[in-house]
């Protein structure tokens, strides 16, 4: 039995809350808001994208992503510069999202598990990445942030062309 | 393949400063790289740590070839071909492990760790010769493996150079690589990131020492690196990517007293150019300060200042291996086809230097060498436009003659140049051109 299995299931208000803000996030990625995507991680937010499944941590294995929202914000303001080349022409993705599940972790977080699908164009190129994603996500007033977004890619340890867009 | 002719020679398609376009686009070219420098010059396959045990093993590519490294019970390492000498069947298909008998899962034909051939089912229905097994019937051997403190490098020619005079003065660089260790020894860890581009491989070993595209190609996170100063201050991960993005700003001015140098066998380097903060060559910070005292322990004052004083970037072994010594990283450039190349990149553990140093050198590759890096994902841009552009049949000639006239030439044939130089892409090119044309052998 996974360790989310004994968590506590959230409510279903909670439940549709938690869905609606993965498909916000996968919107202001679709749309290339990627500054309001940043805003989403907590201060001490972090996006991870290991290279292997059964990784533990993002110290002592390599990582294609593993930053903290500071690193995160100039990678926002880079998707925003005429001279990031790999981004130009500019790549249009759709974040298909589902398999939702919500839980309880304590302290007032939430652990979510969900599927995301990338679709991306590019230069007369169409890639996919196929994504088992965990936030944690904690509750700030009227809103949540993302303390921890993981997002395993199914070809994790495959050689990948140049990654722009976040999953 | 052997004794392939390229039409017109291949020698026609070098002259001194201008390279032509069918050295990148060229099906043919590539076939005969393969053969007469990746079937022949020393290739590196692999590190000792990753094999410290009778029977581990990893499995590398050789030009084309998939070949075992394998530690022998003797402690020596073999280098074989892991195709089965009964139907061709590939013997190992994980890419590392532990065996004490190589087995083919075809119809079980099995090998010792030396590759002879040590079992075969219903023996008795083959040919004699094989039932009398020994070597003749075995796995394929490499020729020559070799390891040069630690790093192991592999030939598929049976004479010709050894690997020490292949490394000539770049040697340099991978004793500098162990020397940093307190323990004198490196262990790989972390595991590896790969990056790919639809690209000839040349254009990624051109480009390591390429000081006039920093300015231009990473003008967009030097930017975004020059509105946030304040992370500067961090002494940790967050720190050291800032400053690497910083890095990639200096004025053509800057990066000419950086320098660039090259080998007469081929090999190339640049001097080092992060100055500042938690990724300058001396940092004042109390994890580097206990680091140094380890290494002083070891070595005393004046061989310290010696091995942390050597600041070198990109040192790029000839054909396709790159070296930064102060990072304590690796990245082999594995070409895949005239038009497509993987980049994978393993980072090290100075033994017995504190825990601390090993996340800041694998966090360096994470910040230069993965597919999303903010640095290298528009390196694999240009290299993309550049294998497109040379489709293009419209212009036959590329250039290479910057800073020609301003190269230094040692007696040794070391030749140094101001940084902005095309020098080492030369230099690259006089050794690609001695394998191309030499008859193999």
């Amino acid at each position: 039995m996974s360790r989310d299995a004994t968590l506590d299931p959230v409510g279903l208000e909670t439940a549709q809350e938690i869905e609606l803000f993965l498909f916000e996030e996968a919107r202001l990625l679709d749309e290339r808001h990627f500054d309001h995507w940043v805003d989403l991680f907590a201060a001490d937010g972090y996006y991870w994208v290991p290279t292997n499944p059964a990784q533990d941590s993002p110290e002592l294995t390599l990582s294609i992503f593993a930053e903290g929202k500071a690193l995160l914000r100039l990678r926002a303001q880079r998707l925003g510069h005429p001279q990031m080349h790999v981004q130009n022409p500019p790549s249009r993705t759709h974040h298909h999202v589902t398999g939702i599940v919500a839980r309880h972790s304590g302290d007032g977080e939430y652990e979510v598990r969900s599927l995301v699908l990338v679709a991306e164009w590019r230069n007369a190129e169409q890639r996919f990445f196929s994504c088992s994603c965990r936030h944690v996500l904690r509750r700030a007033g009227a809103d949540l942030q993302i303390v921890l977004k993981r997002v395993d890619l199914l070809n994790c340890d495959a050689p990948h062309r140049a990654i722009a867009v976040p999953f | 393949m052997s004794g392939t002719k390229y039409p017109g020679g291949i020698e026609s398609l070098i002259r001194a400063n201008s390279i032509h376009r069918a050295v990148y686009v060229d099906p043919r070219v590539f076939a005969l790289e393969q053969e007469r420098i990746f079937g022949r010059a020393w290739i590196y396959v692999g590190h000792e740590s990753e094999i410290r045990n009778p029977g581990d093993y990893v499995l590398a590519q050789l030009g084309r070839d998939e070949v075992i490294l394998v530690r022998q019970e003797d402690g020596g390492i073999v280098g074989l071909h892991n195709r089965c000498a009964h139907r061709g069947a590939r013997v190992l298909p994980e890419s590392r492990g532990n065996r004490r008998r190589l087995v083919c899962d075809y119809h079980a034909w099995s090998y010792r760790l030396d590759g002879a051939l040590d079992g075969v089912p219903l023996a008795e229905g083959y040919a004699r010769e094989i039932n009398d097994a020994g070597e003749k019937h075995g796995l394929a051997r490499v020729p020559r493996v070799e390891s040069y403190r630690g790093f192991i490098f592999a030939s598929q020619s049976s004479s010709g150079t050894g690997l020490k005079s292949f490394l000539g003065d770049m040697s340099i660089a991978l004793d500098n690589f162990v020397d940093r260790a307190p323990a004198a020894s490196v262990t790989q860890r972390g595991g590896r990131l790969r990056m790919e581009y639809r690209g000839n491989w040349k254009l990624f070993m051109e480009n390591a020492t390429d000081l006039v595209h920093p300015g231009f190609v990473h003008a967009s996170s030097v930017a975004v690196a020059r509105r946030a100063p304040q992370l500067a201050e961090d002494g940790g991960v967050t720190g050291q990517a800032l400053q690497m993005l910083l890095a990639n700003g200096l004025r053509l001015a800057e990066w000419n007293a950086v320098g660039v140098h090259s080998l007469p066998e081929g090999h190339a380097f640049m001097g080092g150019f992060y100055r500042d903060g938690v990724i300058a060559a001396e940092r004042p910070d109390p994890v580097f300060r206990r680091y140094r005292d380890a290494l002083v322990a070891r070595h005393g004052e004046a061989k310290t200042d010696a091995i942390l004083a050597v600041d070198r970037f990109n040192n790029l072994i000839w054909p396709n291996l790159s070296v930064n010594s102060r990072f304590q990283t690796l990245r082999v450039v594995q070409p895949v086809a005239v038009d497509r190349t993987v980049v994978s990149a393993f980072c090290f553990e100075l033994d017995g230097a504190p825990a601390e140093m090993f996340e800041l050198s694998l966090r360096f590759l994470n910040t230069a060498a993965s597919p999303a890096s903010m640095v290298a994902s528009d390196d694999l841009e240009i290299f993309e436009r550049c294998q497109s552009g040379l489709e293009d049949s419209a212009l036959e000639w590329i250039d290479v003659s910057r800073g020609a006239v301003e190269e230094h030439v040692d007696a040794d044939g070391a030749r140094h140049a101001p940084g902005t130089s095309e020098l080492p892409i030369r230099a690259q090119f006089e050794a690609w051109k001695r394998y191309m044309v030499e008859a193999a052998g």
